[in-house]
C-alpha cells in the first residue's frame, strides 16, 4: 500500500515538473517581448538591454529555465507587471475563492448526479431513466454564459432570493455553484448510469442477491462500490475541465477567483500573472487526477497490487 | 420427514425479447428429496440455468413466470412476497455458480463476503462472525483460513474461489444447494477436489443438492437421480444406475454416443444433426423430432406424453409409449455408434514436422518505481517435444502449467527466451521479417474462444480471406472469394454465410469459421489451443470429426493443447503431459493412457470423472494446487503433491527414463536405484 502511494507520488512529481517546464516554454514561444510591454514603445535600446539583463532574459534558455525552477521551489512566482505586487499574494485569495466555488459545484453535482444516475440504472429503459437521459442531454448542451444570466434573472431579479453577483453577501455562492455544477451533474448522472448498468449485469451481483441481501445493500455495498471506480476516474478529468470552465462563470458572477484574475491579466497583458494562473490551473488538474488515481487504489485492491 | 423437500410443478418461464416470448422453461415438474443429489443435465440453451434461477426467483428482468408452482416444504415460493423470499435465499436455498472468477465481488475481502451471509441469516456480528467465517473456510478445505479471510478474490486461485463460494453457500445452513455447473471452469484435478468436497458436505449436513451440468462424467460421479432437459422440457428422468446403464430417450443416447473416447478412435463421433429449435416457435410434435434418427410420422404431429417406464424412470418419447403399438419395424432398434479400428496413422519417426528442444519462455517480474527485475516466471522451462507429419500430438496439463505459452512461443506469437524450435529443419526462433511472415503461412493457430478471436466488425469472407491477402494467396479478390467458398464448404458451412458477421453464428459454427481461417493459408501445422472446451458435447463431436477428417484429407499436423483427456484419447496419436513448464511424460497415446507411469499422469487420469455406472475404481487425489511458476519447488517439481515422493525427489530434477517403446517419463521412482 505504502509502495503504491510512493510510486504514484513519484509519478505526480515527474508530471508536475513536465507541466511547469511546458508552461515556461510556451510563454517563451508566445510572440511579443515582455521587455517591450514593460517599457513601452518609446524606450531606448540601452534601457531595454539594461532591463533584459536585470530580468535575466539575456541568458540561454536552459539557464532561465533552471532559475525559474529554483525560484518556484522557494514559492516565488515573481511580481505582477501591472500592480508590482508579488504574485503569490495576488493569487492566494483568488485560489481560495475558486477552490470554494469548485467544491460547491462538486457538491451540487454529486448531490444530483449520484442518486439520479443510480436510479436511472436501476430503472433501465423505464420512465425515470428516459427522463434522466433527456434532462441530462439538455443540461449538458446549455452553455454557462446562458445558464448563468437565466439563473440571475429568475432567482435574483424576479424572485429576489439571492444576490446577483460578488462574493460578499451570504448565499452569493449558490448561483455560480449551480451554473458550474449543473453541467457536471448531468455528465456525472450519465457516467453513474453507464457504470452501474455495467456492474448490475455482473455475476457477483447475482451472487449477492442469491445470498438474500436486501436491495439497498446489494446496490450500495456490491454495485456502487464497483461502479465507483470508473466514475471517479472520469470525474477527476471532468473536475479539471470545470476549473477551466470557471473562467466564464466567475466572469458572469464577478466571483473574485482565479479565472477572473486570468481574464483580467490577459487583458492587461500581465504575462507573469497569466503564467502563474496557467501554472496553478494545470497543476490542480494534475494533482486532482493523481488524487483520484490514489483513491481508486484505496477502493480497488486489484489496482493497488498491480 | 415425509414428502419431498422441493417440488416443482408445471413451471413455465418466458423471456420477453420482443415478438413471441421465448419459452425457456416450458412446463417442467420434478421433486427433490432431502439429502439427495438431483442432476439437471442438458446442453447450453436447454433452460437448465434458467430453471435454477427461477427456483430462487432471480430471473433476469426480461423473464417472467407464466405458470406453475415451486413448493419448498409447505411454502409456495411463487406466492410469497419478495421480502419473505429474501429469507429463503441464502438461508434455505443457497446457490453456487459456474464462474467463481466473476461470481465473487472483486473489491470486498473473502471474509466480508462470507460474513455478510452470517450477519443476514444467522445474526452474527463482530468477533463471533469472524470466527465462524474462519471455521467455514476451514470446513471447505482452505488452508490458513484466518489469513485467507482478509484476502481479496483476485489473490485466490479458481479452485479456492469456488471453495469460498461453497463456504458462502453453507454459511446460511441451507436445506438445498443449487450448484450451476460448479466445476465447468475448473481443471480436472480441481474438479475432483470440489466434487469430493460437495459429497462430503452433503453427507455431513444432509443437505440436498440440485446439480446442473452438461458433463456426463460429473453425472456419474455425483447423481442420485437425473433429469435430462431439452428445449425447455424434461425429456427423461431416471435413477443413476438405470440412466447410465441404458438411457431411454434418443437424445440422452446421442449425448452418450457423442462423447469422445478411446473405443471410438478412427471412427467419426455421433453427432446430433441440426440445432436446438428456437424456443419462441409453436411446437406441435416432439421438440427433438427434427434431429432424431428414430423419428416416425407421429413424432411431428403429436407431442409425446410423459411415460412411466417403471423402476422410477420416466421418458417423454413416443417410442416408449405403450399406447403407440404401430411403430414401424426397425425404428425402435437403437443404433449405438459403431466402434471401428484405429484410423490410418503414421508412426513417429525422425522426419518430424516440428521439433522443439529445451524451449524456455521466462517472463521477468518487475517491481518498484524503476521497474527492476526481481525474479522470473518460468512459464516454459526446458520443454522438448516433436510432432511427426500428419499426426496429432496432444499437450495436456492443468491450467497455468504453460501449455498455451508453449503454443504461442512455437508460433512466434511470444518470444522464447531459450531453446530451439525447428520446423522442417528451419530454425524458427531465428526468423526475422519476411521469413517470419512466411512461417505464419505454415503454422496456424485455433483458439479456445472462437468469438473473442474474430473481429466482430468484419464479415466471414473478410475474416477468412485476410490471411490470404497477407500471404499473397490468390491473385484477385474474385479468386480469393472463390477459395473462401470452398473453404467454408470444407468446414461444413454454407458458402452463403460469407457475408454475415461472427455474432450471427452459434459457438460451433464460429469455431468452424476459425478453422476455415486457419486453413486459408494452407498451413502444415495447426496449433489448436483448447478448441472445443467452450463447446457443448454434441458440438464438440462435430468439431473433432471435422479436425480428424481435415487431417486425413490434407495431411495436417496438430499440436493439440487441451486439458480434456477424453479428447486426447479420441484424437491424439501421441501425448505429452506437462507440469509446471516441463514435460513429465510422453509417448504414444494408447501406451500412456493404458499404462501411465508418472505419478502426475496417473493422478490426472484418475481425476477424470468416468461415465461408468461402476464405482470403486482406484482414485489418486492430488492435494493442493499447481505451485507458482515463479518459484518452482526444488528437485522434481511435482514432489510436494506427489503421493509417492521420496527424499531424493526433493534434491534434483529426474532425468528421462524410457519405460516402453517411445514412452518416457521423468521420475526417480522409475529409474533403477
Amino acid at each position: 500500500m505504502i509502495g503504491f502511494l510512493l510510486t504514484r507520488l513519484f509519478s505526480l512529481a515527474a508530471v508536475a515538473l513536465g507541466v511547469v517546464s511546458l508552461v515556461f516554454l510556451l510563454l517563451h514561444l508566445v510572440p511579443g517581448d515582455p521587455v517591450e510591454v514593460m517599457l513601452g514603445e518609446s524606450a531606448t535600446p540601452a534601457d531595454r538591454g539594461e532591463l533584459r539583463r536585470s530580468l535575466g532574459l539575456d541568458q540561454p534558455i536552459a539557464v532561465q529555465w533552471a532559475r525559474y525552477l529554483g525560484k518556484l521551489s522557494h514559492g516565488q512566482l515573481g511580481e505582477s507587471l501591472h500592480s508590482r505586487e508579488p504574485i503569490v499574494e495576488l493569487v492566494t485569495g483568488r485560489v481560495r475563492a475558486t477552490a470554494q466555488l469548485g467544491a460547491a459545484a462538486l457538491v451540487v453535482s454529486i448531490a444530483i448526479g449520484l442518486p439520479l444516475g443510480v436510479g436511472a440504472a436501476l430503472r433501465d429503459g423505464r420512465r425515470l431513466d428516459r427522463a434522466a437521459l433527456a434532462l441530462t442531454a439538455l443540461a449538458m448542451s446549455i452553455p454557462s454564459f446562458w445558464l448563468g444570466p437565466m439563473l440571475i434573472l429568475l432567482f435574483s431579479i424576479t424572485l429576489g432570493w439571492l444576490p446577483v453577483s460578488g462574493r460578499a453577501e451570504a448565499g452569493a455562492i449558490v448561483l455560480p455553484a449551480l451554473t458550474l455544477g449543473i453541467p457536471l451533474a448531468a455528465a456525472l448522472t450519465r457516467m453513474v448510469r453507464a457504470s452501474m448498468l455495467q456492474v448490475l449485469s455482473e455475476d457477483y451481483l447475482r451472487t449477492a442477491r442469491a445470498k438474500g441481501l436486501p436491495p439497498a445493500r446489494v446496490t450500495v455495498q456490491h454495485a456502487l462500490r464497483n461502479a465507483a471506480l470508473p466514475i471517479m476516474t472520469v470525474l477527476g478529468l471532468q473536475l479539471g475541465g470545470v476549473l477551466a470552465g470557471a473562467i466564464i462563470t466567475e466572469t458572469i458572477f464577478q466571483w473574485p477567483g482565479l479565472g477572473q484574475l486570468t481574464i483580467e491579466s490577459i487583458q492587461r497583458r500581465d504575462y507573469p500573472v497569466v503564467q502563474a494562473c496557467v501554472l496553478i490551473i494545470s497543476l490542480t488538474y494534475v494533482v486532482v487526477n493523481a488524487a483520484t488515481d490514489m483513491l481508486c487504489g484505496l477502493l480497488d485492491p486489484r489496482v493497488r497490487m498491480a | 420427514m415425509t414428502g419431498p423437500l422441493l417440488s416443482v410443478s408445471d413451471l413455465r418461464v418466458h423471456l420477453d425479447t420482443g415478438g413471441p416470448p421465448a419459452r425457456v422453461v416450458d412446463g417442467i415438474s420434478f421433486s427433490i428429496r432431502a439429502g439427495e443429489t438431483f442432476v439437471l443435465l442438458g446442453e447450453s440453451g436447454c433452460g437448465k440455468s434458467m430453471t435454477a434461477l427461477a427456483l430462487l426467483r432471480l430471473l433476469p428482468p426480461a423473464g417472467r413466470y407464466a405458470s406453475g408452482s415451486i413448493t419448498l416444504g409447505s411454502t409456495d415460493l411463487l406466492r410469497i412476497p419478495e421480502q419473505a423470499m429474501r429469507d429463503v435465499r441464502g438461508r434455505r436455498i443457497a446457490m453456487i455458480f459456474q464462474e467463481p472468477q466473476t461470481a465473487l465481488n472483486p473489491v470486498l475481502t473473502v471474509g466480508a463476503q462470507v460474513g455478510e451471509v452470517l450477519a443476514r441469516h444467522r445474526g452474527l456480528r463482530g468477533a463471533a462472525m469472524r470466527d465462524r467465517v474462519v471455521e467455514l473456510l476451514d470446513d471447505v478445505g482452505i488452508a490458513d483460513p484466518r489469513r485467507r479471510a482478509e484476502e481479496f478474490p483476485h489473490q485466490l486461485s479458481g479452485g479456492m474461489k469456488q471453495r469460498v463460494m461453497i463456504a458462502m453457500a453453507l454459511a446460511g445452513g441451507p436445506d438445498l444447494l443449487v450448484a450451476d455447473e460448479p466445476t465447468t471452469a475448473l481443471d480436472v484435478t480441481m474438479q475432483a477436489q470440489v466434487l469430493q468436497l460437495l459429497r462430503e458436505i452433503k453427507e455431513r449436513t444432509g443437505m440436498a443438492i440440485l446439480l446442473i451440468t452438461h458433463d456426463l462424467g460429473v453425472v456419474a460421479e455425483m447423481a442420485d437421480r437425473i433429469a435430462v432437459m431439452y428445449a425447455g422440457q424434461i425429456v427423461e428422468e431416471a435413477p443413476r444406475t438405470e440412466f447410465l446403464g441404458a438411457p431411454l430417450h434418443p437424445y440422452s443416447r446421442k449425448l452418450f454416443e457423442s462423447l469422445p473416447d478411446e473405443s471410438r478412435r478412427g471412427a467419426p463421433l455421433a453427432v446430433i444433426e441440426g440445432v436446438v429449435p428456437p424456443l419462441n416457435t409453436e411446437f406441435r410434435g416432439c421438440r427433438f423430432e427434427t434431429r432424431c434418427e428414430r423419428r416416425w410420422p407421429t413424432c411431428a404431429l403429436l407431442p409425446p406424453k410423459w411415460i412411466d417406464a417403471g423402476a422410477g424412470r420416466y421418458v417423454r418419447c413416443h417410442l416408449h409409449d405403450p399406447a403407440m403399438r404401430d411403430i414401424p419395424e426397425g425404428v425402435a432398434r437403437a443404433g449405438r455408434a459403431q466402434t471401428a479400428a484405429d484410423g490410418p496413422r503414421q508412426k513417429s519417426h525422425a522426419a518430424a514436422t516440428l521439433i522443439v528442444r529445451d524451449l524456455q519462455v521466462h517472463f521477468p517480474i518487475q517491481r518498484g518505481i524503476l521497474r527492476r527485475t526481481v525474479g522470473h516466471v518460468y512459464a516454459v522451462d526446458g520443454l522438448t517435444l516433436a510432432v511427426p507429419p500428419a499426426s496429432t500430438l496432444a499437450l495436456v496439463g492443468e491450467s497455468g502449467c504453460g501449455k498455451t505459452t508453449t503454443g504461442k512461443a512455437i508460433a512466434r506469437l511470444l518470444e522464447a527466451t531459450g531453446g530451439e524450435v525447428r520446423f522442417d529443419g528451419i530454425d524458427v526462433l531465428a526468423l526475422r521479417g519476411a521469413a517470419l511472415r512466411r512461417l505464419r503461412r505454415e503454422i496456424q493457430f485455433i483458439f479456445q474462444d472462437p468469438y473473442a478471436s474474430m473481429n466482430p466488425r468484419m464479415n466471414v469472407a473478410d475474416i477468412v480471406a485476410e490471411g490470404m491477402v497477407a500471404q499473397g494467396i490468390g491473385r484477385t479478390a474474385a479468386e480469393r472469394l472463390q477459395r473462401v467458398d470452398s473453404l467454408l464448404h470444407q468446414v461444413g458451412l454454407d458458402p452463403g454465410a460469407k457475408s454475415r458477421y461472427p455474432h450471427e453464428f452459434s459457438g460451433g459454427q464460429r469455431q468452424r469459421i476459425c478453422i476455415a481461417r486457419a486453413l486459408a493459408v494452407q498451413p502444415r501445422l495447426v496449433i489448436c489451443d483448447e478448441p472445443t472446451s467452450a463447446l457443448d458435447v454434441s458440438v464438440q463431436a462435430q468439431i473433432l470429426n471435422l479436425l480428424r477428417t481435415l487431417q486425413e484429407e490434407l495431411g495436417l499436423s496438430y499440436l493439440f493443447i487441451t486439458h480434456n483427456l477424453a479428447v486426447v484419447r479420441y484424437l491424439a496419436h501421441e501425448v505429452a503431459v506437462m507440469y509446471l513448464g516441463r514435460i513429465v511424460e510422453r509417448g504414444p497415446v494408447e501406451e500412456v493412457m493404458a499404462r501411465p507411469r508418472h505419478p502426475y499422469t496417473r493422478a490426472l487420469l484418475s481425476a477424470v470423472p468416468q461415465v461408468d455406472p461402476e464405482t470403486g475404481r482406484e482414485r489418486i487425489r492430488l492435494r493442493g494446487e499447481l505451485p507458482s511458476p515463479s518459484s518452482p519447488p526444488s528437485g522434481c517439481h511435482f514432489h510436494p503433491r506427489c503421493p509417492v515422493a521420496e527424499p531424493r525427489c526433493r534434491e534434483r530434477y529426474p532425468a528421462a527414463v524410457s519405460v516402453g517403446p517411445d514412452h518416457t517419463a521423468h521420475c526417480h521412482l522409475l529409474a533403477p536405484p
